[in-house]
């Protein structure tokens, strides 16, 4: 093999290889959600380019527009740094946050590590603990409305849908896919919101714990169909600014999201 | 006036309109562009194609084009003004109270002109309004807690610096205060588009009608709490009528979740002109009708009188206007 060849052959092996790694941190960072929506950056469609070089990663966001809340970027931004630095061979990474009024601040906390408020000094006091505590309640809200709907539409009364424990939807999610899929997804954010989930535990329950009574199902169903609502919109809201962002205007459209998918309390 | 093929009259209220100057010779810097680029991004992505501008007209229409499509295309009878003046972005404001003077002007009796106040300006700002009072008569003023003013980044209803100006407010007798928030405020680790420090305004000055622009979207869910509150919280439904072109189950979702939790009565019809026009959302809006179990999530229909109550009635009662008997409701 010529001197040429091996470059060419070693330059083919590094390509594939960092290809294969690029695919790798997009799959590491798909499942990194919105936390106002509780939908994916990869169902969004965030994610416009994915960059490995040797042991770091670059990954360039954009959102539906230059004003997007710079706090909810920040967790997000976070969550796809904590993603990708999990992967055992990155040792750097970086974002490139592109058109956004804060996109020097937050691609810089994210090479730095900077806590929230050492991103924006003049402008935060604290970091988003709270914030994320608050979208974490709304998102694990909207998670039991999707598998109380589940129940009631297989027939469940209301009576029987309060006194439902953790271990009976583990007995009727063997073999109903979309019940499943439902309760892992809100079996997720019982640790995120200081709440523990017990085999004989009620899953229909407020948000500091206590069981919803029968008599109260209904108002507390309506309260968290205000909760998905809101959600729903504003990731449609997403959906067609960054479509219209991406030059692709705005057809009609009828599908919801995740959120609108796993809404269910209509 | 909308008219429907039966004859059923309709008085609108466009109660959030704009005239705007964003040319570019009146871009103070980038973030100019960028905020007249996202409006720009909202026209898109909710406008039927038959109906959307070209971009240079969006940058700038004018009031001769502004009461054309409010008042000759658009059905309004009357459309109520709300300035947000964006002076760190450009050079003489964005939306100032005078760039809208310029269509009541044109249409005096169409024009219900308020001021805009912020609270971060101090006695200059308090002297400000009283000027505005007593040049434009004002019966509203609209607050935008985003706006960026030197090295703030927007302020909080809470804020000991709003007092005053609600205060300057009542006793001038300006009585509708039209709330925005953003996604910018100060500080940025709350959730800035939070409504519920509306509470503690609503509670304060009770004789204050606060009318929430977009119904506080992106958060709706937490507007709907505070509204069913405060009986003085009121729900602007400029965006959210928006929808109704490109996503009108969501339209559906958001109108339901409201009537059924801020009712009737105390909904606005808003165009958020010039981001979308009065024209083609009024069309859509009066063909709208829930289907069977959204009318039964509502608790009610969208029947011609809400329809009523939302395009006109409502905004004419906070306004002191008067309503012909031919636009009545029908008592239906």
């Amino acid at each position: 093999m010529s001197g040429v060849q091996a470059d060419i052959a070693q330059g083919q092996a590094s390509w594939a290889e960092s290809s294969a790694r690029e695919m790798e941190v997009r799959a590491a960072i798909a499942g990194v959600r919105d936390p106002e929506i509780d939908e994916s950056v990869a169902a969004l469609k965030f994610i416009v380019h994915v960059e490995v070089a040797d042991d770091v990663a670059s990954v360039s966001l954009r959102l539906p527009t230059f004003w997007c809340p710079a706090n909810f970027v920040y967790l997000m931004a976070g969550e796809m740094r904590r993603s990708v630095l999990a992967l055992p061979w990155v040792r750097t990474f970086e974002l490139r946050l592109m058109d956004h009024f804060a996109a020097d601040e937050i691609n810089r906390a994210m090479s730095e590590n900077l806590g929230f408020a050492k991103a924006f000094p003049l402008h935060a006091q604290d970091d988003l603990a709270a914030l994320r505590r608050t979208f974490d309640g709304k998102a694990f809200l909207m998670r039991q409305g999707a598998v109380v709907s589940i129940l009631r539409r297989r027939g469940m009364i209301d009576g029987s849908v309060v006194e439902t424990t953790a271990d009976a939807v583990d007995r009727m999610a063997a073999g109903d896919d979309e019940l499943a899929a439902a309760w892992a997804a809100y079996r997720e954010k019982w640790e995120a919101v200081g709440l523990a989930l017990h085999a004989q535990g009620r899953i229909v329950i407020e948000l500091d714990g206590a069981p919803v009574a029968a008599a109260d199902l209904a108002v507390h169903l309506r309260r968290i169909r205000g909760v998905t609502t809101s959600a729903t919109v504003n990731g449609e809201m997403c959906r067609m600014l960054m479509a219209a962002r991406s030059g692709a205007g705005c057809g009609v459209h009828e599908g919801g999201g995740a959120a609108g998918a796993a809404a269910g309390v209509r | 006036m909308y008219v429907t093929p039966e004859g059923a009259q309709f008085f609108v209220i466009d109660s959030h309109a704009h005239v705007w100057d964003a040319r570019p010779e009146n871009r103070r810097n980038y973030y100019g562009q960028t905020f007249i680029d996202t409006f720009w991004g909202a026209h898109v992505a909710m406008t039927p194609p038959n109906e959307r501008w070209e971009r240079e007209r969006f940058d700038y229409y004018g009031a001769q084009a502004a009461a054309r499509d409010l008042f000759e295309d658009g059905y309004c009878d009357m459309a109520v003004m709300l300035p947000v003046y964006l002076r760190d972005f450009y050079f003489n404001g964005f939306n100032t109270t005078a760039l809208c003077a310029t269509l009541k002007e044109l249409c005096p009796d169409k024009v219900i002109l308020n001021g805009r106040i912020d609270p971060r300006e101090g006695q200059m700002g308090l002297d400000q309004l009283e000027q505005d009072f007593q040049k434009y008569r004002l019966q509203g003023v609209k607050l935008y807690a985003a706006e960026w003013n030197g090295s703030s980044r927007g302020y909080s209803l809470k804020d000991s610096i709003v007092a005053p100006y609600l205060e300057k407010c009542q006793r001038l007798g300006i009585r509708n205060i039209h709330i925005h928030k953003g996604p910018t405020t100060h500080p940025l680790d709350y959730d800035a588009y939070d409504v519920r420090d509306v509470c503690v305004v609503a509670t304060d000055f009770p004789g204050l009608n606060f009318i929430i622009d977009h119904c506080g979207m992106p958060r709706i869910d937490d507007f709907c709490f505070v509204a069913a509150q405060e009986p003085n919280v009121y729900g602007g439904l400029a965006l959210v009528a928006s929808y109704i072109h490109a996503r009108p189950k969501h339209f559906a979702s958001m109108m339901s979740d409201l009537l059924f939790n801020v009712g009737p009565d105390r909904l606005l019809f808003g165009s958020d002109y010039a981001i979308t026009s009065p024209k083609w959302i009024i069309e859509k809006f009066m063909e709208f009708e829930f289907d069977d179990e959204t009318a039964r999530e509502a608790g009610t229909q969208l029947t011609l009188d809400v329809k009523r109550k939302i395009l006109g009635l409502n905004a004419a009662k906070l306004y002191g206007i008067y309503v012909p008997e031919d636009f009545a409701m029908a008592a239906e």
